[in-house]
């Protein structure tokens, strides 16, 4: 895992225990450009979309699956980030704050569609159903991949069990690999306080995997 | 669960070697080992979200221009007009908001002590009249009619 830029070491007088600076995020490049577009230069905002395009449609794509629904959700994270940019108040690096967008907007978005098939189904009888269950076009319905999909469906159920935070900093430490050390720098936080979070965070998943139904994969 | 695998927990479900007192607790500790089995099942769970190189997306070209045209759209939209506003409006609203209550809030009890300490003087007068009602005679009936004009008055 790449180390942030601007992440210092420096050891204490007398302590052997290092003390880390906190990462100025608003006095480098990227806090220039963000403080232009802040104040509403439309080309630093596109210079912004175009320098984290990629990274949003990877991380929608690692969480929804459905390569058609990956763009129209990333067009709906930008637009968040540039109605909500003036709010941003270099605590933690930009990417750190588009991800947890990212992260939210593709778990409204499963949300969303949970709640638009239910009523859809509940429209429909019991055979329709079954005939457009079997006509899903993401549904390969050899076991390996349903056992990956009931898989993907429960930890998705359990990620909505825990906070916007919780559920991005699990995926900043799960997902994208980042460690507690650089995880404390992205967001500004001491290292025991992104271990106690993670910690009260995993502790939710297991409380909700222990009411909800298991489909049995988790094991495997 | 305790201190010694709360401190570790991070580095062993990310694969980094832990302590040998991290492993010895788990060996002597079931409701430890119990919870850190559960968490370890969730971790490699959570880790399908991880995308393969080959699954990945690029963004077509002109994307910038669909994401411009989306917020275009979202701003000519009424209904943004509502959520539109940022932190600040929000925060001046519920300051005004809270000094409104607190103008009203004084009014009502600054009402309220005046009004307690008037039914009290005119009970204390009708108190004073009517005892002199009964002490002094013919006296007595005039500032009775006196305290009773007083508290008409009032």
């Amino acid at each position: 895992m790449a180390t942030l830029a601007g992440t210092l070491t420096l050891p204490s007088i007398g302590n052997k225990a290092a003390v880390r600076t906190r990462v100025d995020y608003q006095n480098t490049q990227e806090g220039a450009l963000v403080r232009r577009a802040q104040s509403g230069d439309e080309t630093a905002f596109q210079e912004l979309v175009e320098k984290y395009q990629s990274k949003v449609f990877s991380i929608i794509h690692g969480i929804v699956r459905q390569r058609n629904d990956v763009e129209d959700i990333a067009q709906q994270v930008f637009a968040k980030v540039f109605f909500s940019i003036r709010n941003f108040d270099f605590r933690s690096s930009l990417i750190t704050w588009i991800y947890k967008i990212t992260v939210n907007e593709c778990f409204d978005y499963l949300r969303k569609k949970k709640v638009r098939k239910l009523v859809y189904e509940s429209d429909l009888s019991e055979d329709e159903v079954r005939r457009v269950e079997n006509t899903e076009p993401s549904v390969d319905r050899q076991p390996s991949a349903d056992a990956t999909l009931a898989r993907r469906d429960y930890i998705l159920k359990l990620m909505s069990r825990v906070s916007e935070e919780e559920r991005a900093l699990l995926m900043l430490k799960e997902v994208e690999g980042y460690s507690v050390e650089e995880l404390a720098d992205m967001m500004s936080m001491n290292e025991n306080t992104i271990k106690v979070k993670l910690f009260r965070a995993r502790q939710k998943l297991v409380k909700a995997s222990q009411r909800l139904e298991r489909p049995g994969l988790v094991n495997s | 669960m305790h201190d010694e695998i709360l401190n570790e927990l991070e580095g062993y479900l990310s694969g980094e070697p832990v302590s040998r007192s991290f492993t010895r607790h788990l060996e002597v500790c079931p409701p430890c080992t119990r919870e850190v089995d559960e968490m370890e099942q969730i971790s490699e769970s959570l880790h399908s979200f991880r995308l393969n190189e080959t699954e990945a997306i690029a963004p077509p070209l002109g994307f910038y221009a669909k994401v411009a045209r989306s917020i275009e759209a979202e701003q000519k939209s009424p209904l943004w007009g509502i959520f539109a506003p940022d932190l600040q409006f929000f925060r001046k609203v519920a300051f005004a908001s809270l000094m409104l209550l607190a103008v009203l809030g004084s009014y009502l009890v600054s009402r309220e002590s005046d009004y307690a300490s008037s039914v009290a003087s005119e009970q204390a007068t009708l108190t004073e009249h009517n005892g002199a009602v009964v002490h002094q005679g013919p006296a007595g009936d005039r500032q009775h009619m006196l305290g009773t004009l007083v508290a008409y008055e009032h």
